[in-house]
């Protein structure tokens, strides 16, 4: 992994980011960054369904069973960070 | 004195013709191992041997490995493999006998591989006696079939099916050997070490939609829904209706309901809130039967088996690995048992003596009463036909021959699946009675379903095979009333797409026409030997998601569908007599050349990407977790002066000197759990043993008994 630039790292994994073209998630690598808009795209459903909040929803898809390992990681990733829901574009 | 030669696949199957086709027992005599069967036939003296399969193999016309080659031709196979020593011997054997000989048959089996086998043998090691040797086709090694296909044989070898067969062989070593080379030797030249890669014309397509299906699975995220679940009561002793409060006294009988709002819908309740008010209406509350619908449905028969169905079947009832199935099945074949199982037919033609088989698994106590009740039956015996067909072979079934050794497990299971199936085909419909009770609760719409199977028909016959499971709903009418004694709700999420199995990768393979029906499982194999997938529900692993990464970027014909299916479509055009083999080989290779220019362009880029990934999975596969003294990385590292291996740190430059030692024998990896009592990592050792086990990397861990003459760190 040494031989990745910083830059072109991904935030979540590592890995090369290919240069971080994501305006909405910047600095992730292919997989995270297609992870990162399932975990952005799917939050109005659960907040419709369930009444979610952000964070909550977090929680929940991070413990899920059936979560997917890429949107695990960038759930995990964004509770971390304490990634809010305003800062999702960022 | 001149004799004829029969050239047969195996040595199995040799034994088999040669006992069928002998007037009197034939002579076995071993020459430098090979078996010669010699007997004697309407005055004329019959030898048969066997081969080993292919004695012949597609080689690179030049010495040296590089890459592209496409000046290739066929050598014997001991030339080229080092496995293959004995075959020297085989094909000396068989020169010798063809000095003598007058005449030619080849009884290998009737299909691609086994045609060409025998042109091989008979074009290099028999002179070109190719062109004057008669072809004998038959479906299953019983006297009476091998004593027909040798009175009736074809009086010339099937080119056209040789031809499809060889061109075939031939595109398969290009792709392959090409591919493979060039990732191997990219990494190589880009400082990376030696890996051995392999890709091909059928493996990279089907590890490409494995690795689609994988990032399906890595990128799901569950959305919540609810199910509203309902536990009814009839009323007893009378129709109170609908409002009446009748059904509110509960003494009758219980049956399971779901809330369905839509008669066509799924059920699923989109809002937890939707689902509360539902629950909090209806629990306890009085319902009435809006109305009762009975139908009857039709269970025909099973068509019968394919080797793709019976793969898929053996997997899904006897959980046998489809490359174990076709294993058995050919062991099946050689004793005689079922006929030739790599077909693609479901049908079972008029020209199989269907009552003659019958009347033999009749003699088996297992099988007696199920053939005595079909052949009691009045009128023709017709079996249920698929859509699937065949030229050369029909749908695998029981020669009606019982066993005469005892089977192992496998074989006796697979036998058995083979004649219920067989058996099944015969016979009637079956039919499943469907209830579907709608009840009417406050407003809202709940469904009961039950089933019960109304009549047996083929069923019987499958036996163990058919799984049905029994719901039956209690009697009532509509207006009746009925109390909902507990209604809840359950909370799901939407499932990822399902993980392929064995027996639904190779169904996606001969839907999307990949490889071919004796290949496949050889393929999945492979792929599991390679390291590129794993478990019974597939995954692929990270090496495997590298190679096809790589393959999609720079050869991405190579992993699509349409090449495969592009190959296979001139493979039949051959076969049909319409275009050459030459020309399929030509034209292929115009169109790879170009492909092989672009690597060889972008070579460094390519061994330099394939070397980052196989690195990280190197140093994932190395890393055994965090160190809990400075947060580095605990590492596998192997001393360079005693060659011992041992754990360390990453921080060792930044002064963390924690060392632990580890087991020296077996193979190690992490398991990503940390010890509870301690919070060092914890690692699995499988040593030679089927069993692994774990243990905490600590030597001081509180867990673990002290050992006399350790101290605890």
């Amino acid at each position: 992994m040494s031989d990745v630039h910083p830059k072109n790292r991904c935030r979540v994994c590592g890995g090369s980011s290919g240069g971080g073209s994501g305006a909405d998630s910047g600095g992730l690598c292919a997989c995270h960054e297609a992870a990162w808009r399932e975990v952005c795209g799917h939050y109005p459903t659960w907040e419709a369904r369930m009444g979610a909040g952000w964070g909550e929803y977090l929680a929940e898809v991070a413990r899920n069973p059936l979560t997917g390992a890429w949107v695990r990681e960038v759930a995990e990733f964004m509770i971390r960070n304490r990634i809010a829901r305003q800062d999702r574009r960022a | 004195m001149p004799h004829q030669l029969i050239i047969c696949e195996k040595p199995s199957a040799a034994a088999k013709i040669a006992y069928a086709l002998a007037e009197r027992r034939p002579r076995l005599e071993r020459r430098r191992g090979v078996p010669v069967y010699t007997f004697e036939r309407g005055g004329r003296t019959v030898a048969v041997v066997p081969a080993l399969g292919h004695l012949y193999s597609v080689a690179q016309g030049s010495a040296g490995w590089s890459f592209p080659i496409f000046d290739i031709g066929w050598v014997p196979l001991y030339e080229v493999s080092r496995k293959a020593k004995r075959t020297r011997a085989w094909l000396e054997v068989i020169s010798g006998l063809a000095s003598g000989a007058e005449s030619f048959v080849s009884a290998c089996d009737f299909d691609t591989e086994g045609s060409l086998i025998a042109y091989m043998i008979l074009k290099h090691a028999c002179a070109g006696a190719d062109t004057r040797a008669g072809r004998m086709k038959f479906s299953t090694l019983t006297k009476g079939d091998l004593t027909a296909a040798y009175e009736g044989m074809m009086e010339k070898l099937d080119y056209d099916v040789i031809f499809a067969g060889k061109a075939r062989h031939e595109l398969d070593w290009i792709f392959g050997v090409n591919v493979s080379r060039a990732l191997m030797d990219s990494l190589r030249s880009s400082g990376g070490s030696f890996e051995v890669l392999s890709a091909g014309r059928v493996q990279s397509p089907t590890l490409a939609e494995l690795k689609r299906r994988e990032e399906g699975i890595s990128l799901h995220l569950p959305d919540p829904f609810w199910l509203v679940m309902a536990e009814a009561e009839t009323a007893c002793g009378g129709s109170p209706g609908l409002g009446s409060g009748g059904g509110g006294e509960g003494t009758g009988e219980t049956f399971p309901a779901a809330y369905r709002p839509d008669p066509a819908g799924s059920g699923q309740v989109l809002s937890l809130r939707e689902a509360e008010r539902v629950v909090g209406e209806c629990n306890g509350s009085p319902a009435a039967v809006r109305g009762v619908d009975i139908s009857e449905v039709r269970i025909p028969p099973p068509p019968p088996f394919s080797l793709g169905d019976l793969q898929s079947e053996a997997y899904r009832l006897l959980g046998m690995a489809p490359f174990r199935t076709q294993k058995v099945a050919e062991a099946l074949y050689l004793d005689a048992l079922i006929s030739y199982p790599r077909t693609s037919s479901q049908r079972l033609p008029p020209s199989i003596d269907h009552r003659g088989i019958l009347r033999g698994l009749e003699a088996s106590p297992r099988y007696r009463e199920y053939a005595h009740e079909l052949l009691c039956r009045e009128g023709q015996l017709r079996p249920r036909q698929g859509r699937a067909t065949d030229s050369a072979h029909p749908a695998i079934h029981p020669t009606g021959n019982v066993p005469g050794r005892r089977l192992r497990r496998d074989e006796s299971r697979l036998f058995d699946l083979i004649v219920r199936r067989f058996l099944a085909a015969f016979g009637e419909c079956a039919s499943k009675e469907v209830t579907v009770i709608s009840l009417d609760c406050r407003g809202h719409r709940f469904e009961a379903r039950g089933e019960r199977l109304a009549s047996e028909g083929w069923t019987r016959y499958y036996g163990p095979h058919f799984r049905f499971r029994e719901a039956p709903l209690p009697k009532v009418s509509a207006g009746d009333g009925v109390l909902m004694r507990r209604v809840w709700h359950e909370g799901r999420f939407t499932e990822p797409p399902p993980r392929f199995n064995m027996s639904s990768i190779i169904r996606f393979m001969e839907r999307n026409g990949i490889g071919t029906k004796s290949t496949r499982a050889t393929i999945l194999e492979n792929m599991y030997r390679r390291g590129y997938i794993r478990g019974a529900r597939i995954s692929v692993t990270g090496l495997g998601l590298a190679v096809v990464g790589i393959l999609e970027r720079f050869f991405p014909e190579l992993a699509s569908i349409e090449l495969t299916k592009r190959v296979e479509g001139s493979m039949e055009e051959i076969e049909a007599g319409r275009r050459s083999p030459e020309g399929v080989v030509m034209e292929a290779i115009s169109r790879i050349k170009p492909v092989f220019e672009k690597i060889i362009a972008d070579y460094e880029r390519v061994g330099e990407d394939l070397g980052r990934v196989l690195s990280a999975l190197r140093e994932g596969k190395r890393t055994l977790g965090p160190c809990p003294a400075c947060g580095g990385r605990l590492v596998v590292i192997s001393s360079r002066r005693s060659g011992k291996r041992f754990v360390g740190c990453t921080g060792y430059g930044e002064g963390c000197r924690l060392t632990m030692p580890l087991p020296q024998k077996g193979f190690i990896s992490a398991t990503g759990e940390r010890c509870k009592a301690c919070g060092f990592p914890v690692i699995e050792v499988r040593g030679r043993g089927p069993r692994a086990w774990r243990l905490c990397i600590n030597v001081g861990c509180p867990s673990k008994k002290p050992v006399q003459g350790l101290r605890r760190q």
